[in-house]
């Protein structure tokens, strides 16, 4: 028998049952292909389906529930669901106006009394107010049917910029069961929650009821795509039209997405900042000296100019410069002494500390790598630790590090939250610095309702900053998004939430 | 048993792959044209030239330099975790297979346990509470190997006992360590060394793939796994990153591949004639 | 045959037991409380008293003792739990994804039974020949390049520069066919190998060389008598590659975005899920030991001269 025979027999007898029987298979298993009609596409590097231990179930970049109010370009308050609000009592009672006429997913109206028993659910159930927005709110009661007012223990000048976003998402009371679990988000969002399936895709569609501008998209799909390289492979393939999340694309990708042609990579500003953390409690960060001697050793600008291909912004403050109102007067950092260099610590390893979450989706590992090779220059012994998340904050909260770079957003666009989440010694992030004189000024602006006065109060913090540099921000966010050719409108604000409803086929061909 | 091996070109080729990455390891200083460590932000991702003969890196560092230092960790490490896997396993299976009674029983069910596990996720699981480190990976994938060991080790122990002039010694009153030295080892030296060659290339991808999954080494470590894992990254502009830590880690598994082979058809030849 | 099926069923309680003591100190003494890690929003400080919320809610202010045996008590009861993180039942968020892991190994699994065969005949038939020749450098390559490296090269290769297939998650009949590929191939190729050496032994019988004297075709031969011969040592071989195929889809999953238990796992590891971790290490150990268990019962089924427990496969769970 010939060897081609005995091919005949084997191969061809079997290979054709092979390809057969594979593709009969692929068919028979895979129930759903790509739908018709008009769907937007989104990939985004984690699962935006937080469920019902969560605060709001489902991410807010998804568009379908809106909050009291939004940051707007500059990071101010703006209305969203409120369409206005006023301070009484000298900053202890807020008052906030609901826009008429705005329609629940379930078609029923947002009326102040819904407004209520969303707050009275996070204030019962603390665990769905992780960051304690409310724990100043002593009641929360409706007057009439668009008035919502607020009583807190003492002033807060920003409760508005407080209420922004994540601080107060609204849902149909409805959904809510006896241990204040959002069973099924229904919100008042352009688009309405369809099918979600964890770790791999949520279904949106567009809200027929929604008071603004009718979402272009009929439909809009966002997958969950974990690895960095796979996304975009997935939107140069056109398997996906968008790529929209903080860290969706990493800045060693940008050359990868400009050899595509149909791409069209964007670029924006956030409100997030990353620093470099310094453990003041420990040898040799805890000497002031040191602190601002590290501050001026490291080139910040080679680093920005030559790692970040422009996705960054050299800090040259301490919280992000949108906020416009504070930013001026904050110009500390350029301003920063010269320090001599400390002694380096014989046989004592300098721990730079990393989550191992951002590997996928920040450059921290360089920037890492380029600060132990400048601390090694100058005698010391770095060695840089990335750790997943508990072991992190296990290190975080026992001081096992020196340095840790961490990005921080400026979430209500207000100064005192960066002072009081970063700076105060009663801070959960504080990572060793405290200051009395800085204690007492943080509080007092908190509460200090005349905006002249806040002002110079925190100019003071911020040269209190500069003299002690507790941490050394390294640069401002921007973030690289991308989407296809056929696809124009789409935008992301500074807390990255995309505008899914302004986005639209372009040429008005839909897909 | 050795001269067959060297008959077998597969295992001859398997042997040179091997002893050439060993040797590429061990010179790793001699050989390295740059510092590994040496970041220069002012060439990075630069193509090969004869400076750096395979370009740089996404810090500006020499690649080759930096893959002949990896050879230590890569290599080094698949070593390290096999020497403790086998001195685990060896250990515990003589141990097992000498005692018998309740001790063997207590011991193979905790080998059970430790087979019934998803294996890759087992080593995940210790490493991460380890910590992401060579040393994390090293337990990890130890952790995972040593009990299928000790049940071969074990089974091997219990053939060997059953043979004739073991038994004659036994009665003879030889017991415990000079028992197991002088008749039980040699007798199981032979498959356990097969075994550890076949094997070799598991331990290999094991901790290369949980490098990559970012478990293994820290930064800046070379470890192919992980230099592999960062050049992706690369894929469109600098392949070439990708191709060299890629390769690294195929030639390495190719090596351990076919020095297994032929170290298993030799001795497979060897007990067919015995039979 | 029945005694030894419960026996072995019963023998499945510790090695259970075992296995789920070992995840819960593993995870329980890992670094870091779930209450703090799960807490935080995407980078922002909890609350003292919403992590203190959220303590209590999951019972996790108990000593270790106390929350295992809870935990145990109420997976006997048939409940593996909620997840802390998202608050699903734990056998719903496993029922959820186990289709996408079953059709990824188990077509991964047809892959490699097509593949080993075809392999395994060609092989046998050309010994020494070309194809054979072939056949074993493509064996010796697949088994070298690790399943990371593939699935990467694979996606690049036909995903953007031939641009002929999907790159990721489960869309469509093409979104099947890398990942299949990626984590069957080592294992064809390896049973393929195999197959040919169980093959070449079978020829070489009387019977065989007798049948090719009768003139009988080669297509009877093969079907007739060599693979009936040969189906045994097969069986085994398949069905112990069905625990590892399972396993190795945790890295192939991460790889090409497929929604299986194993990403979840991998997710879950990583964020100190403990329910999950557990409910998958359990499910999973229980498919393992039942394959295991089912294939030693296919074995004696066909073969009731066998005695011995059949061999043990170390290691590779193709990484």
């Amino acid at each position: 028998m010939t060897c081609r025979e005995q091919r005949f027999a084997a191969g061809y007898a079997i290979r054709p049952r092979l390809i057969t029987l594979s593709i009969l298979l692929c068919f028979l298993l895979c129930p759903f292909c790509a739908s018709g009609g008009s769907t937007l596409t989104i990939g985004v590097g984690r699962d935006l389906y937080e469920g019902p231990e969560s605060e709001t179930y489902i991410h807010g970049s998804t568009n379908v529930w809106e909050a009291l109010t939004i940051l707007d370009g500059n990071l101010e308050p703006a209305g969203w669901l409120a369409e206005s609000w006023r301070m009484q009592d000298g900053g202890r009672t807020w008052v906030f106006r609901l826009h008429r006429g705005v329609r629940f997913h379930n078609g029923s109206l947002l009326t102040a009394a819904h407004v209520v028993a969303n707050m009275e659910r996070r204030m019962k159930h603390r665990r769905f107010d992780p960051r304690g927005d409310l724990r100043e709110v002593i009641s929360v009661k409706a007057k009439g049917e668009l008035n919502v007012v607020f009583r807190l223990k003492r002033p807060l000048p920003f409760f508005p910029a407080l209420m922004a976003y994540y601080g107060s998402p609204i849902f149909h009371p409805g959904v809510f069961d006896a241990k204040g679990r959002i069973t099924r988000p229904v919100g008042t969002g352009p688009f309405r929650l369809g099918k979600v399936k964890p770790g791999e895709t949520i279904e949106l569609f567009a809200f027929d009821g929604y008071r603004g501008k009718k979402p272009a998209f009929q439909r809009v799909m966002i997958r969950d795509i974990p690895d960095a390289q796979t996304r975009v492979f997935a939107l140069i393939r056109g398997e996906i039209d968008a790529i929209i999340d903080v860290g969706g694309i990493l800045p060693s990708q940008i050359n990868e997405l400009k050899a595509g042609r149909d791409i069209e990579l964007k670029r924006a500003q956030l409100a997030m900042t990353h620093y470099l953390m310094m453990n003041c409690r420990r040898p040799p960060f805890d000497n002031v000296g040191a602190r601002l001697w590290l501050a001026g050793r490291i080139d910040r600008k080679r680093l920005v100019d030559k790692l970040m291909e422009g996705t960054g912004i050299v800090a040259g403050e301490f919280y992000s410069p949108l906020a416009r109102k504070w930013a001026p007067h904050d110009r500390a950092l350029r301003s920063a002494p010269e320090a001599k260099k400390p002694a380096p610590l014989p046989k004592i390893p300098i721990v730079i500390l990393l989550h191992s979450n951002f590997q996928q989706r920040l450059p921290y590992d360089l920037i890492a790598q380029v600060i132990a090779q400048t601390l090694r220059e100058e005698g010391f012994e770095p060695r840089i630790e990335i750790k997943e998340t508990g072991a992190f904050q296990e290190a975080l909260k026992k001081g096992e590090f020196h340095l840790s770079i961490q990005p921080r957003n400026l979430l209500t666009g207000d100064p005192d939250f960066y002072y009081s989440s970063n700076i105060s010694s009663s801070s959960f992030r504080n990572t060793g610095f405290t200051d009395p004189e800085a204690d007492r000024l943080i509080d007092l602006a908190r509460h200090e309702t005349g905006q002249q006065k806040r002002r110079r109060i925190y100019d003071r913090l911020a040269s209190i900053m500069a003299a002690n540099m507790p941490m050394i921000p390294l640069y401002h966010e921007v973030a690289l998004y991308a989407h296809r050719k056929d696809v124009e409108g789409l935008t992301m604000d500074a807390v990255f939430r995309p505008d899914l409803a302004a986005a639209r086929p372009s040429g008005g061909s839909v897909r | 048993m050795f001269r067959r091996v060297l008959h077998s070109r597969l295992a001859l080729a398997g042997i040179a792959i091997v002893a050439l990455l060993v040797m590429l390891a061990a010179f790793a200083p001699v050989l390295a044209p740059h510092d590994p460590y040496g970041i220069d932000l002012d060439r990075r991702l630069e193509g090969p030239s004869p400076k750096y003969p395979l370009g740089t890196d996404a810090l500006g560092r020499c690649l080759l330099s930096r893959l002949l230092y990896g050879a230590r960790t890569t290599i080094g490490a698949a070593f390290a975790v096999f020497t403790a896997v086998l001195a685990m396993g060896v250990l515990i299976g003589i141990v097992s297979g000498l005692a018998g009674g309740i001790t063997d029983a207590v011991i193979m069910r905790v080998v059970d346990v430790f087979l019934a596990f998803p294996s890759l996720i087992l080593a995940v699981a210790v490493a991460g509470f380890i910590g992401p480190s060579l040393f994390g990976v090293l337990v990890g994938v130890a952790s995972v190997w040593w009990a299928g060991y000790a049940r071969f080790i074990r089974s091997a122990v219990l053939t060997a006992r059953q043979k004739e002039y073991v038994e004659g010694a036994r009665v003879a009153g030889t017991r415990g360590i000079r028992l197991v030295l002088r008749y039980i080892v040699p007798q199981v030296a032979a498959p356990i060394i097969v075994l550890a060659a076949m094997e070799m290339r598991w331990v290999l991808l094991a901790t290369s793939s949980l490098s990559f999954l970012g478990l293994g080494v820290q930064p800046p470590m070379p470890e192919w796994g992980a230099m592999l894992s960062d050049a992706r990254h690369y894929i469109f502009s600098s392949p070439r990153m990708m191709i060299a830590s890629g390769a690294s880690i195929s030639l390495a598994v190719l090596g351990f591949n076919l020095l297994g082979e032929g170290l298993r058809d030799a001795l497979q030849v060897k007990q067919a004639r015995r039979r | 045959m029945t005694g030894r099926a419960t026996f072995k069923l019963l023998a499945l309680v510790p090695v259970l037991l075992g296995v789920s003591v070992i995840t819960f100190s593993l995870m329980y003494m890992a670094p870091g409380n779930p209450a703090d890690i799960l807490m935080r929003a995407y980078e922002e400080a909890p609350a003292q008293e919403s992590v203190q919320a959220f303590r209590s809610h999951f019972g996790l202010d108990d000593g270790p003792c106390t929350q295992y045996v809870k935990w145990l008590s109420r997976v006997l009861r048939g409940n593996l739990g909620v997840s802390f993180k998202t608050g699903e039942s734990v056998q719903a968020k496993i029922i959820d994804r186990l289709p996408a892991t079953l059709e990824l190994a188990g077509g991964a699994f047809l892959f490699m039974v097509l593949v080993s065969i075809s392999f395994g005949i060609t092989g046998a038939l050309c010994r020494g020949r070309l194809p054979d020749k072939g056949i074993h450098i493509l064996t010796v390559l697949a088994t070298s390049v690790p399943a990371f490296l593939l699935g990467l090269v694979l996606l690049y290769a036909f995903g953007v520069l031939l641009n002929v297939l999907p790159v990721t998650g489960r869309i469509g009949p093409g979104s099947f066919l890398l990942p299949v590929v990626t984590l069957g191939l080592a294992a064809s190729c390896v049973y393929g190998r195999t197959l040919r050496a169980i093959i070449i032994d079978v020829i070489e019988q009387n019977y065989v060389k007798q049948a090719y004297a009768m003139g009988l075709s080669t297509r009877r031969i093969i079907t007739g008598y060599i693979m009936k011969n040969a189906m045994l040592p097969l069986v085994t071989l398949y069905g112990m590659s069905m625990g590892h195929l399972l396993g190795g889809a945790v890295i192939v999953e991460s790889i090409f975005s497929w929604p299986g238990v194993g990403k979840m796992a991998l997710e879950a590891i990583m964020s100190r899920d403990y329910p999950v971790v557990l409910g998958y290490v359990l499910f999973m150990t229980v498919v393992f030991t039942m394959s295991s268990l089912a294939v030693d019962m296919a074995y004696r089924f066909l073969d009731p001269r066998v005695q011995e427990g059949i061999g043990y496969d170390p290691g590779g769970d193709g990484v």
